[in-house]
């Protein structure tokens, strides 16, 4: 059992993760609880970004002095630089919907999508 | 020689000084962006003879391919990268003193940003790369959404969530990729996909189409394209719908003949296209907003390029792709005119439109133009190229395919010479509001048109050569990696 949970906690949550952030978005009215589901969305793919290139026991992969050759298990570094570049997209995102939202808001005075004319879809 | 990298570099750079340029002097901005346009058009010019011999392949950082991210510029590209510039150059000369934001200095800096991030797209031969550069234009494109102040926030808050759960699919695709090949290089995913388990290359596949389909317009993931087209600036549309869909389609053209080449995909690819462009030319026939009409003609040109290129022989690709760089031009000349005809009249139905080329006769005939040359009618560019799709998939033998296009191309006349007679022959019923004439953007692209209608072998001959590097990948892979 702790092995499957190992094994599969990583990979299984992470696209729960975005399954969930999905569901939030079709299903909520609230243009902040869809914000959320996005937010979800992204934190979930940022996960399975790592978890690809995980190793069990690794190291990061920096050269230290106790640290010093190649013979240490070294995670694979690469996924991580890519979900830092991710998370920062995800932040502009997020605070340029936002942005729009505050907007909207000033407009119609609600966030319901289901009272915004031209938000229906 | 000069490096091609300056054309993604200096608009990036001067979007950003575009600030301190405001600050020096109200109108300094939109001339800077006019110089930068022009500059990168040169840059281009320089470069397009020796390009066109032989690919160009610049190693970011001077590490070696597979390992750095690079940038390949082919014919295709080179083709991509040249009708980009001429438009956005076209564009930034119709911002000059056309629209009634041009003080706002936010314009200039996200219209160059938007640009930098088309031509990396374009460019770009790592797939990570590609989904940056993916990100830089669509925010900027969001963000120039928003400039319509009378609908524009809607528009962009539909934008934002279907561009960021495509993105979520985009980076699962890339992570899945990156996770059973071990590079993000385009060329090495390319040499090793032969390794990667069928299965999974399907499933990758479809999270690829999800992620850039959004961009390129092709119909289930397109649901924003006519809130956003019709709402956001005229020349905002005409870079939404000319140059962000191009260079969505050749990310997808990248995608499925040189990253992972799968033969039994494209008839699925054929299948959505065909559905995507018969739905969006019934929808556009029931428009009475004219620039939703155009946006949902967009949609269908897309779709019908991206049918006519799954047929995957050469001379349906090259059609195809003569197509796409049309499409490109017809639409940001349709976008230009229609936004001042809806400027003058004072309305966007096509039923208040009536007449008005009795009162500014050049637009109307530039709209004229525009709709002929998309319905493919002799002497415009349109003809050649719709020539090309048909019989490209007649001798493939698609009948079936034939058959629907031809019958997009019958809904398509109906509701553009319904236009057409409208604007012409109808009977005058706008109270004038006053426009400034853009009479050179327009100018300029009528003759574009008619340059490449009459002398078509001008852009022929380089897209032949496009079609058969596309289709010979192992070249691609030998000129990117060397003798790996």
């Amino acid at each position: 059992m702790i092995d499957f949970l190992e094994k599969w906690s990583f990979f299984g949550g992470s696209i729960l993760l975005i399954l969930i952030g999905l569901y939030g978005v079709i299903t909520r009215k609230n243009l902040i609880k869809i914000f959320i589901g996005l937010s979800l969305m992204d934190t979930g793919i940022n996960v399975l970004l790592v978890s690809l290139g995980y190793v069990k026991g690794g190291f990061a992969p920096i050269i230290t002095s106790t640290i010093n050759n190649n013979s240490y298990n070294f995670v694979d570094p690469i996924p991580q630089a890519l979900v830092l570049t991710s998370i920062v997209i995800g932040v502009a995102v997020l605070a340029l919907g936002l942005g729009v939202i505050i907007k909207i808001y000033e407009k119609y005075n609600t966030l319901d999508i289901s009272k915004i004319r031209g938000l229906k879809w | 020689m000069v490096n091609i990298i300056l054309i993604i570099a200096l608009p990036l750079l001067t979007a950003f000084l575009i600030p301190l340029f405001n600050y020096i002097n109200k109108k300094l901005p939109s001339v800077v962006v006019v110089l930068t346009t022009a500059i990168n058009l040169l840059i281009i010019i320089i470069n397009y003879n020796q390009i066109i011999l032989e690919p160009v392949i610049i190693e970011l950082g001077s590490w070696q391919a597979p390992f750095a991210i690079n940038l390949y510029v082919g014919t295709l590209e080179l083709i991509s990268i040249t009708v980009i510039s001429i438009i956005s150059l076209i564009l930034a000369v119709y911002n000059l003193n056309h629209s009634n934001f041009a003080s706002e200095s936010k314009f200039h800096t996200l219209y160059l940003i938007i640009i930098a991030g088309i031509y990396g797209i374009v460019m770009t031969g790592d797939i990570f790369n590609l989904f940056v550069f993916i990100e830089i234009t669509t925010v900027a494109a969001y963000g120039l959404t928003t400039f319509n102040k009378d609908k524009g926030y809607e528009a962009a808050i539909k934008y934002i969530i279907i561009g960021s759960i495509s993105s979520v699919f985009l980076l699962m695709a890339i992570g899945f990729t990156y996770s059973a090949v071990g590079s993000l290089n385009m060329a090495f995913i390319a040499a090793a996909s032969h390794l990667i388990n069928p299965d999974l290359i399907k499933i990758i596949s479809l999270l690829f189409f999800v992620g850039i389909a959004f961009e390129a317009g092709i119909l289930p993931l397109s649901i924003w394209v006519p809130d956003v087209h019709s709402i956001a600036p005229s020349a905002v549309s005409s870079t939404l719908s000319g140059l962000v869909f191009l260079a969505g389609i050749i990310a997808l053209i990248k995608i499925f003949f040189s990253l992972f080449v799968n033969p039994s995909l494209y008839i699925y690819l054929m299948i959505i296209g065909a559905i995507s462009l018969v739905i969006g030319e019934l929808i556009a026939y029931q428009q009475d907003d004219i620039k939703r009409m155009l946006a949902y003609s967009s949609i269908a040109q897309m779709s019908l390029v991206l049918t006519i290129i799954s047929v995957g022989t050469k001379y349906a690709i090259s059609g195809g792709l003569f197509q796409l760089f049309n499409h490109a031009i017809l639409k940001t000349l349709l976008f230009l005119t229609a936004g001042l005809m809806i400027k003058y009249a004072g309305s966007r139905d096509i039923s208040n439109l009536g007449g008005i080329a009795k009162k500014i006769p050049l637009i109307a005939v530039g709209f004229s133009v525009g709709s002929l040359g998309i319905l493919g009618v002799p002497f415009f560019n349109g003809f050649v190229s719709k020539i090309m799709i048909v019989n490209g998939s007649l001798n493939a033998g698609e009948y079936l395919l034939t058959f629907l296009i031809l019958f997009a191309t019958v809904i398509e006349m109906a509701y553009y010479l319904k236009v057409i007679q409208k604007i012409f022959f109808g009977k005058i019923s706008i109270n004038p509001h006053k426009i400034v004439k853009a009479y050179v953007p327009i100018i300029v692209l009528i003759t574009v048109v008619f340059l490449l209608g009459i002398y078509p072998e001008l852009i022929i001959k380089p897209l032949n050569q496009a079609a058969g590097e596309l289709l010979s990948r192992s070249d691609y892979i030998s000129n990117v990696l060397g003798g790996m």
